[in-house]
């Protein structure tokens, strides 16, 4: 009896401490964050400052690589946003990866293809491409149809017929700001060691979309929305910010990032796995020391792409699954880097946060949810300290919820209406009565799941295009 | 039996979680109502900013030469920023008399107010000044903005700061001094440099007469000491303004130098004037490939004998240089028309025809 007892002392000391230690570096991170992106927004040059600011026939060319895969509902629309970006010399490559719906033929609808004989300008193992098309109304787009082979193998085949020295990766269900691409090739073009950006996404659920372009940014009316908002601005404005200063950042999101194609070429492109995003700046991390590359990868959260978030339960904790299938083999495959410090703070910083508190997390947390059930069904439960932990957890997440859309409207003031910041930042609070706990049982479920290489069926919504632009709803 | 949560927890810890959820739920209280006050404050200096600009504006639009304006005075570098504002995309050197203009913006105050920013520790500050200066066009700031491009370590305000001095500027040797400025950190400059002369050759042109600034950018082109990118940033700079007087110039640059970023960035700013140069015709027979596509997307506008060398080029082995010269062809409309029509026809080069037949399908 007193083993067991032992036993479960040690076991509460465990998950409260880990508790404290996580929360203690949410509230860091945030803190961190909001330091550096008070001064990085009163720095952000307008638009028409921006094209005069930097020479702009010295950008490098951009290939935007856009890998679908039954993407009937929305890739016209994405691509017609793409299309508009204000950039110098770009081209777009839309890789139809084997769709089974009618992809290619709304491609062939809205953009008029016609076949070439191009060649691939370098090797990568791909599934076979069929046909090279490009468009009659827009030069600039290219589209190959190939066999289906994931997500990485559509992107490898992207690149191995892109002509630039930069690529941009984005999903074929987003939106990006005209901008984006223009504040993205003016850091590649200042800082010579910088070889991959990502910018900032969000959630494009519920916005005012007029000519393929969000012209307001609202909140959506569901709660399941409201709460992916607030998720990703915790994760992109304080996250990626804080990781990205402290030269530690480990991800680029796959719906937006630029990356220098050499070396990525020289890591032979994407590796096929479904975080294939994550690991390709891990192993870029790697690359770059092992070969003592001097070397930046940086978050950039002026640059927005505006993207689609399932809008339903199951799509949300496949895509979850998912990621944390990613996330596992990603470290797995790079465990190397692990508390190295010949890897630097990537090593150091980035790899023992995203393994003790992104792996390990659902673990854990799932081991707290489990010993209260457990305590309570022996009687081993206190009501009151119970209670106490239970309020003060919620209060902690509450409180770094509402401080990530703070910063957000401090910095970058996205969401115009102030009741559309009171939505998110307070239906975002609710993430802590059912849904984190249900998406914590998806991530644990996925952590011991890592064989599966099924991408999952995410269920489209097609992005509505406003009538009366700028109208009440 | 005593709890585990009894055992494991103290009254103490009871005490600081008890404190822990007052402190959030205070500060989520405050955060909440700091949410509020933020917007309610952006809102409200967005509204005193707004005025502030307009009534500037107003004083600086009905000036007429010989008054003296009523400008408000310059206190904080906000109110600095305001009138700095409140020039940004007027033309009221046109409209008035400029140096009454100017003198009645210095008698606000502004100068020691952005010169202090201009110093400041928190870089946010200084990048913000160097906007507000660009905005002023006044040279007064130039050499301050001069000596603090030399040593300014922040890479966005140091764009920035080249980018003002771009728009001070108050004679055309001024524009020798800020090339030199620039080579002195040359790899820094460079992402700059085709923004700071474009602008440069703007400011100049609205301020002087056209045969001072040409003389002054063809003393550039032959300075010695130029950086390459800088000359490149020039060259292509001159091409983009139209200052169609300085393409010899360009040329005789460009092949003094020899080299081939030079070569290209001429070729590629004839091509902006809408010229083409025996440099171009040159370069369709290059050995370097990039030589040679620079050529052949900058040939378009070349009179005659131009079509026969871009048809033997449909039959290059390179894809790119097949692609690139289909493409002039398209861009040159009938007479592209003409030769792709041949190619297709009467060409036993499969890949010719092919990217031929490709190209007249574009339309």
């Amino acid at each position: 009896m007193k083993t067991i007892a032992i036993f479960l002392i040690v076991y509460q000391v465990f998950i409260l401490l880990y508790f404290l230690l996580l929360n203690i570096t949410y509230t860091a991170i945030t803190i961190y964050a909001f330091l550096f992106i008070k001064r990085s927004s009163q720095a952000t040059p307008g638009l028409s400052r921006l094209n005069d600011l930097v020479s702009l026939s010295n950008l490098r060319p951009i290939s935007i690589l856009v890998p679908a895969y039954n993407e009937e509902l929305n890739i016209v629309n994405s691509l017609r946003g793409t299309l508009q970006l204000q950039y110098e010399e770009f081209e777009v490559i839309v890789i139809n990866d084997g769709s089974t719906d009618d992809t290619m033929k709304e491609l062939h609808q809205a953009f008029d293809l016609i076949q070439i004989d191009r060649p691939p300008k370098q090797v990568l193992e791909t599934a076979h491409v069929h046909t090279i098309l490009r468009s009659r109304s827009d030069p600039r787009l290219w589209v190959l149809d190939k066999d289906n082979g994931g997500k990485a193998d559509a992107l490898n085949a992207g690149l191995t017929y892109s002509s630039y020295p930069l690529f941009c990766a984005i999903d074929a269900d987003s939106l990006l700001e005209s901008d984006s691409l223009l504040r993205m090739g003016q850091q590649f073009l200042i800082d010579k060691e910088l070889i991959a950006a990502g910018g900032a996404v969000r959630v494009l659920n519920g916005c005012t979309v007029k000519n393929s372009q969000v012209i307001e940014a609202r909140a959506p009316k569901g709660i399941l929305g409201n709460i992916q908002i607030s998720e990703y601005l915790r994760g992109f404005m304080t996250g990626r910010v804080a990781f990205g200063e402290m030269e530690s950042l480990l991800i680029i999101s796959g719906a937006f990032g630029v990356f220098r194609k050499d070396m990525v070429m020289s890591i032979s492109g994407f590796r096929k796995t479904v975080g294939e995003d994550m690991d390709l700046v891990l192993r870029l991390h790697r690359h770059c020391v092992e070969n003592k590359i001097k070397y930046k990868v940086r978050y950039i959260p002026e640059p927005v792409c505006w993207t689609q978030v399932p809008g339903d339960l199951s799509s949300l904790l496949q895509q979850r699954n998912r990621w944390q299938r990613g996330l596992v083999d990603s470290l797995w495959h790079n465990r190397v880097m692990l508390f190295n410090p010949r890897y630097g703070k990537a090593g150091m910083i980035g790899m023992p946060y995203f393994f003790f508190v992104e792996l390990l997390g659902p673990i854990i947390e799932f081991m707290g949810y489990f010993g209260f059930v457990l305590f309570f069904l022996f009687n081993l439960l206190n009501p009151t300290y119970a209670m106490l932990f239970f309020v003060l957890s919620i209060a902690w997440g509450m409180w770094l919820n509402a401080a990530a859309v703070l910063l957000d409207n401090y910095a970058l003031h996205k969401y115009p209406r102030i009741r559309d910041s009171y939505k998110i930042a307070i239906l975002g609070t609710l993430e802590y009565l059912g849904y984190r706990q249900l998406v914590t049982v998806e991530r644990l479920i996925g952590t011991f799941q890592i064989w599966r290489s099924h991408w999952g069926v995410h269920k489209r919504e097609v992005i509505v295009e406003s009538v009366n632009a700028g109208g009440k709803p | 039996m005593e709890t585990i949560d009894g055992l494991v927890f103290p009254a103490l810890t009871l005490w600081v979680m008890h404190a822990g959820i007052y402190f959030f739920l205070a500060s989520l209280l405050a955060l909440f109502v700091g949410l509020g006050l933020h917007k309610h404050r952006v809102l409200r200096l967005k509204k005193t900013h707004t005025a502030l600009i307009t009534h500037n504006q107003e004083i600086l639009a009905s000036m007429v030469p010989g008054s003296s304006a009523n400008l408000s005075r310059v206190e904080t570098f906000e109110q600095a920023l305001c009138l700095a504002e409140a020039l940004r995309d007027q033309d009221y050197k046109v409209a008035n008399d400029w140096h009454a203009v100017q003198q009645a913006i210095i008698d606000t105050g502004i100068k020691p107010v952005l010169l202090q920013a201009m110093s400041a520790g928190d870089w946010s500050r200084r990048y913000q000044c160097m906007s507000a200066i660009h905005d002023l066009h006044m040279p007064v700031f130039f050499d301050s903005l001069l000596e603090h491009a030399l040593c300014e370590d922040n890479l966005r305000v140091y764009g920035n700061c080249l980018h003002a001095c771009s728009s001070s500027l108050g004679e055309p040797e001024d524009f020798q001094r800020l090339s030199m400025v620039m080579d002195a950190r040359p790899e820094l400059s460079a992402s700059f440099s085709e923004g700071v002369f474009r602008t440069s050759i703007r400011t100049l042109l609205a301020t002087h007469s056209i045969d001072q600034v040409h003389a002054v950018l063809a003393a550039n082109l032959e300075h010695k000491e130029t950086s390459l990118g800088n000359l490149s940033a020039l060259i292509l700079s001159i091409g983009k303004e139209h200052i169609d007087a300085l393409a010899p110039a360009i040329v005789i640059c460009a092949r003094k130098s020899g080299d081939t970023i030079i070569k290209i960035s001429a070729m590629r700013a004839l091509h902006a004037m809408g010229l083409c140069d025996d440099l171009i015709i040159e370069g369709l027979s290059s050995g370097n490939t990039i030589v040679q596509i620079a050529a052949i997307r900058s040939c378009e506008y070349h009179d005659g004998r131009i079509e026969s060398s871009l048809g033997t080029l449909m039959n290059s082995s390179s894809f790119d240089v097949r692609y690139a010269t289909a493409m002039t062809l398209r861009s040159m409309q009938e007479r592209g028309k003409r030769v792709l029509l041949e190619v297709g026809e009467n060409k036993t080069d499969p890949y010719a025809k092919t990217m031929a037949a490709f190209t007249l399908a574009l339309g």
